[in-house]
């Protein structure tokens, strides 16, 4: 028997994973997709290649690409882009870690408190987060980014909109900044010289300013695993769950196996309690399913997958909140083309954002070609103002919906001339957003598929209000940067942030989580990821939030079932940099 | 005109001729979807597809050339070229487009290899689409004859392909099909930008410059950058607000 399980290696099943094996227990981590050892060799920077949601190496599908992805219900105008494999989407994000808006949280005290979803707050005080925050930002690390052209451009157009540049982690009003990035920022050559002569680790240490973020991180191009500049997890935590016996006193490294899809999850009874006990997967390329016992469960599959496995397992869902309050920041997209040069495509992905607490967040991005077209032509509002559905036209721009055509290639003529703003919606929390068992599609290998149902025109009032106040913001800075033509995209429900499906909450009619994670109706069964977010933490980017709960998860599962004691408040936290996580790496080549 | 041609156009007759074309192409759907009956079809067919006659015929009717045809008449819409595609809608581009840039193949193995979709399993998504595509150009100018193509989307002028897009999605909205109708636009985009028609799978090279890079001025892949400006008021970190520290 096994002390716990971990399913998924992604963004937070990783940190659980590490948490744990520096406390000496015996953890086996599954993980559906595959993993990539020598990246180096594995990826390019080609976006296709990478990034085609069908056939690239980063997709929601069996590590074989001659595989077709694995199947999901999205019965709307919709596109859900998670990435399978160890790192999980860590391995195409942006690194930004924002902490999440205090007002999210119970108690918060400020003046604006009731322009949050208050039926839909976290069960603790933002306060209580804090260390775990600063656990993560140090294990990482996550940085001030340093800038390229598009961000200096950006964060001069923001300082004209008369709004404070923020200068602490946490955010307690409107303001600019850098972004706090899960980046090691460029040192050495990194960002100073394009000759790749001069661009090799240890020359260059951290971030080249390649561009990629979206397709996976290996520079510093030969860099131990470890020392990668992005801090995906297959970078970071993973690597030191693997060697936690080098790095931690008493620490045990974790088991990965990989193509391990899990299929169901036993249960047992304990003290008239049904508690998890068993977990069942199938290997991908075989077929062959195994099953191990364990004392404790850590569901990290994501938002989509831990509903599915729940349900497909027949658990308990009383309350009917098993997959509902699915929540993604409601995006919204505009560009501006600007008379001047941009650097677009180069640089990291973002490295700029303005927060409006109580409404989300705006940021820069950056995309090489492919998926900068893409961002222009996905829409729920037809094309290029000739129909529109159901939205009306936004004043004051050159054009609504997609481009399509020779306004597509006009717009697209010099991509490193564009200045792109991502539009983060605080989004309420409704029941009728939801993932279910899909029942227009027949079940796949493993089993009934999931639904994934987006009301993407039936938002709350106050969802909708929220995301045209920072349009018009997103409006106000393109222009102000001087902007020659601004559009705006009108997107459907892009699945790139997705959270809540498995939510904590005080309430226990609307959540199926307790404060501590665990799940209420299923004991030693624990959520650690984005799903286990109460809500969509006010618009901020969720992976860093969602990674301090994971790890203060794994503090109260050695607390509650292994006699553990605190240690977040009193330890100090080893970086994954460590140069004994390093030597660690390089010997065991990982 | 090459003998490809003169089977598409028959295809096509196939296609405007709804009782000829049902037997031809359910036994051209069955076979390629290896059903053994028509009942085992109509049993694993959803929503939308089923319920619209003109859609199912088409889609049936939709043999590898006419979705070909049709995807090419999509790509030409959606990154216009130099191409007779382009010509026909009326509106064209003196730089390559998304034809040139191999976008067309592209798009029809995305769609065919997605599991996922609405369509039913077995069934080419491309396949489908071909049929709403045409289906839907028919109700919108039965008439076009632009490029004398087999496929009816392909003869329309640009702005009726807009009108189809129009109907295509007010048509399936609440229905399964309103995902594909969604992001096929953004699929072609997509793949007409990336490297896709000239990256050798088996070296993963690329041959030559792509055409989304040349149009787009993007200065091609690199390991590094020569762009670092510094920091931001020369802030390199920030910390915990004091209110929030914690002792």
């Amino acid at each position: 028997m096994r002390d716990a399980i971990v399913i998924g290696a992604g963004g937070c099943g990783a940190v659980v994973a590490k948490e744990l094996a520096a406390h000496g227990l015996d953890v086996l981590v599954l993980e559906a997709g595959g993993r990539h050892l020598r990246p180096e060799k594995q990826w390019r920077h080609f976006e296709n290649d990478a990034n085609n949601p069908v056939s690239g190496y980063f997709r929601w599908g069996p590590s074989d690409r001659s595989k077709s992805p694995w199947a999901r219900e999205t019965p709307q105008n919709s596109m859900i882009l998670q990435v399978g494999g160890v790192g999980g989407t860590t391995k195409h994000y942006y690194a930004n870690s924002p902490r999440a808006y205090p007002g999210v949280f119970r108690g918060y005290p400020g003046a604006d408190r009731r322009a949050y979803d208050r039926a839909h707050e976290f069960p603790f005080g933002y306060r209580e987060l804090i260390p775990y925050f600063e656990w993560v930002e140090y294990t990482l690390p996550v940085e001030t980014a340093a800038m390229g052209v598009k961000e200096e451009r950006f964060l001069h157009a923001s300082a004209k909109l008369g709004l404070p540049l923020q200068t602490t982690k946490d955010t307690l009003r409107a303001g600019y900044r850098p972004q706090e990035n899960a980046i090691l920022q460029p040192k050495g050559t990194a960002g100073r010289t394009r000759d790749p002569r001069k661009t090799r680790y240890p020359k260059a240490r951290g971030c080249t300013f390649c561009g990629y973020c979206v397709q996976g991180c290996f520079e510093p191009r030969g860099a131990p695993r470890n020392l990668a500049a992005k801090r995906s997890t297959d970078n970071s935590y993973l690597p030191m769950a693997l060697t936690a016996d080098a790095w931690s006193k008493g620490g045990r490294p974790v088991d990965l196996i990989t193509d391990a899809f899990v299929t169901d999850i036993g249960t047992g009874t304990e003290n008239g309690s049904t508690v998890a006990r068993s977990v069942t997967w199938r290997d991908v390329n075989t077929g062959d399913t195994a099953t191990e016992q364990a004392r404790v469960v850590v569901l990290a599959a994501g938002a989509i997958e831990n509903p599915r496995l729940w349900q497909n397992a027949g658990l308990p869902n009383p309350n009917g909140w098993v997959g509902r309050g699915y929540t993604d920041h409601y995006f919204e997209w505009l560009t501006g083309v600007m008379p001047y040069h941009t650097g677009s495509s180069r640089g990291p992905g973002s490295g700029a954002r303005l927060d409006f607490p109580g409404r989300g967040a705006l940021m820069n991005v950056g995309l090489p070609p492919a998926l900068q077209a893409f961002s222009c032509t996905m829409s729920d509002a037809g094309i290029d103002d000739v129909y529109l559905n159901d939205h009306r036209k936004t004043p004051g721009l050159s054009g609504n919906g997609r481009r399509v055509g020779n306004p597509l290639k006009s717009l697209l003529s010099d991509i490193d001339r564009l200045m792109n703003v991502f539009v983060m919606t605080d989004d309420d929390v409704e029941a009728q957003n939801r993932v279910t068992q899909s029942t227009g599609l027949p079940p796949d290998e493993n089993g009934p598929v999931p639904s994934v149902q987006v009301h993407y025109r039936e938002r709350t009032a106050r969802t909708v209000k929220n995301r045209e106040f920072l349009v018009h913001r997103a409006v106000e800075l393109l222009k102000r940067a001087g902007a020659r033509q601004v559009y705006r995209f009108n997107w459907p429900a892009i699945g790139l942030h997705l959270h809540s499906t498995m939510r904590m909450g005080s309430n226990p009619s609307t959540s199926v989580l307790d404060a501590n994670a665990e799940a209420r109706f299923l004991r030693r069964l624990f959520v650690a990821d984005t799903s286990a977010l109460a809500n969509s933490l006010g618009g901020p980017n969720p992976t860093l939030t969602a990674q301090a709960l994971a790890t203060r998860t794994a503090e109260k599962i050695l607390v509650r079932y292994f006699g553990g004691h605190p240690y977040v408040r009193t330890a100090v936290p080893v970086r994954s940099t460590d140069p004994k996580v390093t030597r660690a790496v390089v010997r065991r080549d990982l | 005109v090459t003998f490809g041609k003169l089977r598409s156009m028959r295809r096509a007759e196939a296609l405007n001729s709804r009782a000829s074309a049902a037997e031809l192409s359910r036994r051209t759907f069955l076979k390629r979807a290896g059903l053994a009956s028509a009942a085992a079809l109509a049993a694993q067919l959803p929503g939308l597809v089923a319920r619209d006659g003109a859609w199912l015929e088409a889609a049936l009717a939709a043999d590898s050339d006419l979705v070909h045809d049709t995807f090419n008449g999509l790509v030409a819409f959606v990154v216009p070229g130099p191409d007779p595609y382009s010509r026909a809608q009326g509106h064209s581009s003196s730089t390559p487009g998304g034809i040139a840039a191999g976008a067309t193949q592209a798009t029809i193995d995305a769609l065919d290899a997605f599991v996922g979709s609405p369509v039913g399993p077995g069934f080419p998504s491309s396949s489908a689409v071909t049929g709403g595509l045409n289906a839907t150009a028919l109700t919108v100018n039965a008439a076009a004859t632009g490029g004398g193509f087999p496929s009816a989307f392909s003869r329309l002028s640009f702005p009726e392909k807009i009108e189809v897009f129009n109907r295509f999605e007010a048509n399936t909205e609440g229905t399964e099909f309103r995902y594909v109708a969604g992001v096929l636009i953004a699929t072609v985009a997509f793949v007409a930008y990336s490297e896709v028609g000239v990256l050798n799978p088996r070296t993963r090279r690329l041959t030559k410059t792509p055409v989304g890079w040349r149009i787009s001025k993007y200065s091609g892949v690199r390991d590094a950058r020569h762009q670092l400006q510094g920091y931001w008021q020369g802030r390199r970190s920030v910390q915990t607000a004091k209110r929030y520290r914690v002792p």
